[in-house]
């Protein structure tokens, strides 16, 4: 595996899941695999060594990706099932693998639209909803609550500032009423919000859960001020490995602010604990926190 | 020229080309603090002055200026370069050609500037994101933008000023231009990727690589995209640019002036898209217009006092009157000096010293102008100060964390420069053997 080739593959996938959830940023990533499978030139032995590269990146990446990582290993699986293709012509092997992963996106999609349908029962009118960052929550359940005709309004914590345009990007094209303020101003909302949503990269085995960053702090405070925290996730988010093996990206970089110089350091991601989430809404309905690992699909 | 009284005007005039090349004030200031001195020393009236001014070249960029921010906004360059992006799939050739392709269109009907500013950014991303070094597409973008912009009348300043100044008409640049310069770009990009071939293998036999590309296009269609897109703006604008080209092709019919119908069709566009006016004028880059009044009225002191007739009696004619050696210095001299100045105040001194050389040795099919347009524009690729362009470029580049140093341009410049000023001397040399 080349070094190289998976630096840039996860800062893609850093960068891409700043402006879409890890759902879609999955779905992308299998629909690159399969135009990258097209335009692919090589013979049959290399094809399986390239594939399997391909995945192991993938399930390398820093952070580790949710859903795509299961996705992966659901495909490695089918591929082993066929005996990485017995007849060892290209142009088969790869029809073969683009009809796998066209089911798996199918089934990625099926569950999304599951989840957003799932979470329609957790909006309900007058609510004010407190949402950080462009998750499940925001890319499905809002826009399609809305087209429901559910009356609620949204509070938007601003972060990192591509996040939070994109939050406002979607809530400006779905019409959702919206108010903008810094993360650090929500003390002062707590006697107007009712409810927070969150998504997640992975539920791990450990009662963990990985998230954006800056997650973990919006959930803190919103537990100690005992609004409810609703956790939106697919299930083939959960993943038996633990929160440690997660690969949490750290990151430093060099800034120079009025003539100072120093290192800055930041991580991909954040580790929350399940037990701060009041609700666990998955596709296939609310989960209890001690039943998640028989939903567990790898 | 008589040398007592011509020595103030020489001594501003040098001392404002310093200031300019060496960056060490604001052109427009240097230029019209040059003319202010000038003034107060009565060398010449205010009034006198304003006469020296070529409203035409104003009025040319004046217009285009505008025309280019109104598209700008609208957001077809952003359209325009994602699309492109999406066509190379990441293939390094594909970006390297595409990309030049695109940058010459743009450099040859649109002003340099904008075209780097519009091209750099994107090509530093989607080489970046691929985990190659921008520097080499960075660098071959500017050399583009430089060959691409000699084509035509509005290409370059040099060629506005000309054009304006002379009269040469929007057709005569691309008949007379276009023939050398497109042999120019192909050997140029040739030489470009030979020097370059390494980093440009195909990447179609790593799977790796073209996932990454995929999700690439993802995230620059996503950035570049999310800018707001003004359809009715977009319609409006590069409708009144193809009329504005329409009527620079057709003026020998039409009889009006590039700078009357770049003007003109401006003015149209403020109309009839009920822009903000203010706002739009606040894109004009005034202190580039300033720069040329100021440079029009330092070079028209000089003639007057018979600086230039001396310069060009004692310089350029000293040569003979082999018009083969006139032409070729022409090119050469204009090359070189506009590599390491300013190529505006050049190509604004070498005017009338052009007009005197042809009074002695009239050359036909103004193939001396075709000289020091190519000269002038092709020169710049010498060094970062030979174009704005350049200047602006490594501005961006440097932005987005990509180093290009003085040595570095200057190194891979010089080749370009020479292979541009080779072809060009073989085209003239030809050009001027069947017109004699």
């Amino acid at each position: 595996m080349s070094t190289k080739d998976q630096i840039v593959l996860d800062s893609l996938f850093r960068d891409i899941v700043k402006f879409y959830s890890s759902s879609h940023t999955s779905l992308i990533t299998l629909r690159a695999i399969i135009e990258a499978i097209k335009d692919l030139d090589c013979v049959a032995d290399v094809f399986i060594s390239q594939l399997k590269e391909v995945c192991a990146i993938i399930t390398n990446s820093q952070p580790r990706m949710f859903p795509i990582d299961n996705l992966i290993i659901l495909f490695e699986q089918e591929l082993e099932k066929q005996e990485y293709f017995k007849d060892k012509n290209i142009a088969t092997m790869k029809s073969a693998s683009i009809e796998i992963i066209e089911k798996l996106i199918k089934r990625l999609e099926y569950d999304m639209s599951e989840l957003a349908k799932q979470g329609l029962n957790h909006i309900e009118d007058g609510d004010f909803i407190v949402l950080h960052a462009v998750e499940e929550p925001v890319e499905l359940l809002m826009p399609e609550a809305k087209k429901m005709g559910k009356e609620f309004k949204v509070l938007i914590l601003k972060q990192d500032a591509i996040k939070t345009m994109q939050v406002i990007n979607i809530m400006e094209k779905n019409s959702i009423k919206y108010t903008v303020i810094p993360e650090w101003d929500l003390i002062h909302f707590f006697d107007k919000v009712n409810k927070l949503f969150i998504g997640a990269y992975a539920i791990t085995s450990d009662g963990k859960f990985v998230s954006d960053s800056g997650t973990s702090n919006i959930v803190s405070e919103c537990h100690i001020h005992k609004l409810p925290i609703y956790l939106f996730s697919p299930i083939l988010e959960i993943t038996p490995t633990f929160s440690r093996h997660q690969n949490i990206y750290l990151k430093e970089e060099s800034e120079n602010v009025s003539g100072l110089d120093y290192t800055l350091i930041s991580h991909s991601s954040d580790i929350v604990s399940l037990d701060l989430v009041d609700h666990i809404i998955t596709d296939q309905g609310e989960i209890e926190q001690n039943k998640l690992a028989e939903f567990c699909t790898v | 020229m008589e040398h007592s009284n011509a020595f103030l005007p020489i001594l501003v005039f040098l001392v404002v080309y310093v200031a300019i090349t060496f960056e060490l004030v604001n052109k427009a200031a240097a230029a019209l603090a040059g003319v202010g001195v000038l003034v107060v020393l009565r060398v010449t009236t205010e009034h006198h002055a304003v006469g020296f001014i070529d409203f035409e070249t104003l009025m040319l960029l004046t217009g285009m200026m505008i025309l280019v921010s109104m598209i700008k906004k609208s957001g077809f360059f952003t359209i325009v370069s994602v699309k492109i992006a999406e066509i190379t799939k990441g293939t390094p050739v594909r970006i390297l050609v595409l990309f030049s392709i695109v940058t010459a269109l743009m450099s040859a009907f649109l002003d340099n500037v904008t075209t780097v500013l519009i091209i750099i950014p994107i090509i530093i991303e989607l080489t970046r994101g691929m985990g190659l070094n921008p520097r080499n597409y960075v660098l071959s973008q500017i050399f583009i933008s430089n060959i691409g912009g000699t084509a035509t009348l509005i290409g370059d300043p040099p060629n506005v000023i000309i054009g304006s100044k002379v009269g040469l008409s929007f057709n005569e640049f691309i008949l007379n231009l276009t023939p050398a310069v497109i042999p120019i770009f192909i050997i140029v990009l040739g030489y470009i990727w030979f020097i370059n071939r390494v980093e440009f293998k195909p990447i179609n036999t790593n799977m790796s690589k073209l996932v990454s590309v995929q999700l690439l296009l993802e995230k620059i269609r996503y950035e570049f995209a999310n800018i707001k897109i003004d359809k009715n703006l977009m319609i409006k604008s590069l409708a009144c640019l193809f009329l504005a080209i329409l009527l620079f092709i057709t003026q020998t019919i039409t009889g009006l002036a590039p700078g009357v119908v770049a003007l003109g069709m401006a003015m149209v566009l403020l109309i009839i898209s009920r822009a903000d006016v203010e706002h739009v004028l606040e894109e004009v880059e005034w202190s580039t217009l300033l720069f040329f009044t100021g440079l029009f009225i330092l070079v028209g002191v000089l003639e007057e006092y018979g600086v230039i007739e001396w310069i060009a009696h004692n310089v350029f004619m000293n040569v003979g009157d082999n018009p083969y050696v006139i032409v070729l210095m022409v090119l050469w001299v204009s090359g070189i000096a506009s590599g390491f100045l300013d190529n505006i105040p050049f190509t604004i001194t070498m005017i009338p010293i052009i007009h005197l050389l042809l009074e002695s040795n009239p050359i036909p099919n103004n193939i001396l102008w075709w000289s020091l347009a190519l000269g002038a524009c092709l020169g710049g690729n010498i060094t970062i100060i030979g174009a704005s362009a350049n200047i602006v470029s490594v501005g961006i580049a440097k932005k987005y964390g990509v180093e290009i140093s003085f040595i570095d341009f200057m190194i891979k410049g010089i080749i370009v420069s020479l292979i541009s000023l080779v072809i060009a001397s073989i085209y003239l040399v030809i050009y001027l053997r069947l017109s004699l």
